[in-house]
């Protein structure tokens, strides 16, 4: 009788293992899954050679016409590497855009850093992700960030001015811009 | 000499009171308003000035949004406690960096438009003088 039950536990603690072992596998199988769509989602088919150490050749002569009225590009430096400005005429009335080009700098960290953000999208357009965000309402200003590889990036930020503000809504716009950029990464 | 209103983002009780010295009637959204006045033909140099510093603020803001995408300063513990606590004073939330600047850029923005209306008034009420003469 004793033998029989425990027989009859071992059996069942066994069972009980067995199933724990194919939960945990069961678990560890969708994240495994994430990763991988992660490093496709990596591998975008863009890169940032060309336009490196040039970062106004990141939109071209016909796109920044459709920013509305700004100055020509200025090229400078920001903390996350090469930037070109197109800063608007007025004030008040034309809003500014800038895009900065991101080499050796760890994606997944700055989106870690952005994550907070009272507005944070992360999602997919045509095979490139875009992780929009902005520390405010998304009025005044917004950004997007484009992931080219792991640790190659584009970073687009709008600064939407007053007048523009009813019909030119910032994540929208960094979006628009962010493909823009896009179309001039491929190939 | 033209009159017009300049919004003064008021935080609180502490600020409103020195607010409510430059004859400030409380606005909404915590905002104030002073009455100020300028001579006419330096309006828009007033106006240049005023967006000139509009411009600083959406730099600013826009160097802010970098130096948070970039993170920690360094790897090492204390860099990370002094990151959260930048992002607190940077943040969006009353007091912070960014709903500060924008607080400011809202209000800069506000005072150009009612420079600019008296301007126009003013010019306005100019020309149907001069008009009036003539005829």
């Amino acid at each position: 009788m004793t033998a029989l039950l425990t027989v009859v536990l071992a059996i069942g603690v066994l069972a009980g293992c067995s199933d724990k072992t194919r939960g945990n596998a069961n678990t560890t199988a969708p994240t495994t899954g994430e990763q991988t769509s992660t490093s496709q989602g990596s591998s975008s088919g863009l890169s940032i050679a060309k336009v490196a150490s040039k970062p106004c050749d990141t939109l071209t002569a016909a796109q920044v016409a459709k920013l509305g009225t700004v100055a020509a590009g200025k090229a400078g430096t920001n903390v996350l590497g090469a930037e070109c400005e197109w800063k608007g005429n007025d004030a008040i009335k034309n809003s500014t855009y800038s895009v900065t080009v991101t080499e050796d700098k760890d994606v997944e960290d700055m989106v870690a850093n952005v994550k907070s953000s009272p507005i944070f999208q992360d999602k997919k357009s045509d095979g490139v992700r875009l992780i929009t965000n902005d520390g405010s309402d998304g009025t005044l200003h917004c950004s997007t960030i484009v992931e080219v590889s792991k640790t190659d990036s584009v970073t687009v930020y709008v600064a939407v001015a007053a007048d523009e503000r009813p019909a030119k809504p910032a994540c929208p716009e960094a979006e628009k811009v962010a493909k823009m950029v896009i179309e001039n990464l491929r190939g | 000499m033209l009159m017009f209103d300049a919004v003064v983002p008021v935080v609180a009780g502490a600020v409103a009171g020195a607010a409510a010295a430059g004859a400030a009637a409380a606005g909404a959204g915590g905002a104030g308003t002073a009455k100020f006045s300028v001579d006419p033909d330096q309006a828009q140099k007033m106006i240049d000035g005023l967006k000139q510093a509009v411009n600083k603020l959406v730099e600013l803001q826009k160097q802010g949004l970098m130096l948070k995408q970039s993170g920690a300063p360094g790897p090492d513990p204390y860099s990370g406690y002094a990151t959260l606590a930048m992002r607190q004073a940077a943040g969006d939330q009353p007091g912070g960096y960014v709903w500060a600047n924008d607080a400011a850029q809202k209000a800069l923005e506000q005072t150009i438009k009612n420079i600019e209306k008296a301007l126009a008034e003013y010019r306005g009420t100019d020309e149907a003088a001069q008009a009036a003469l003539k005829g």
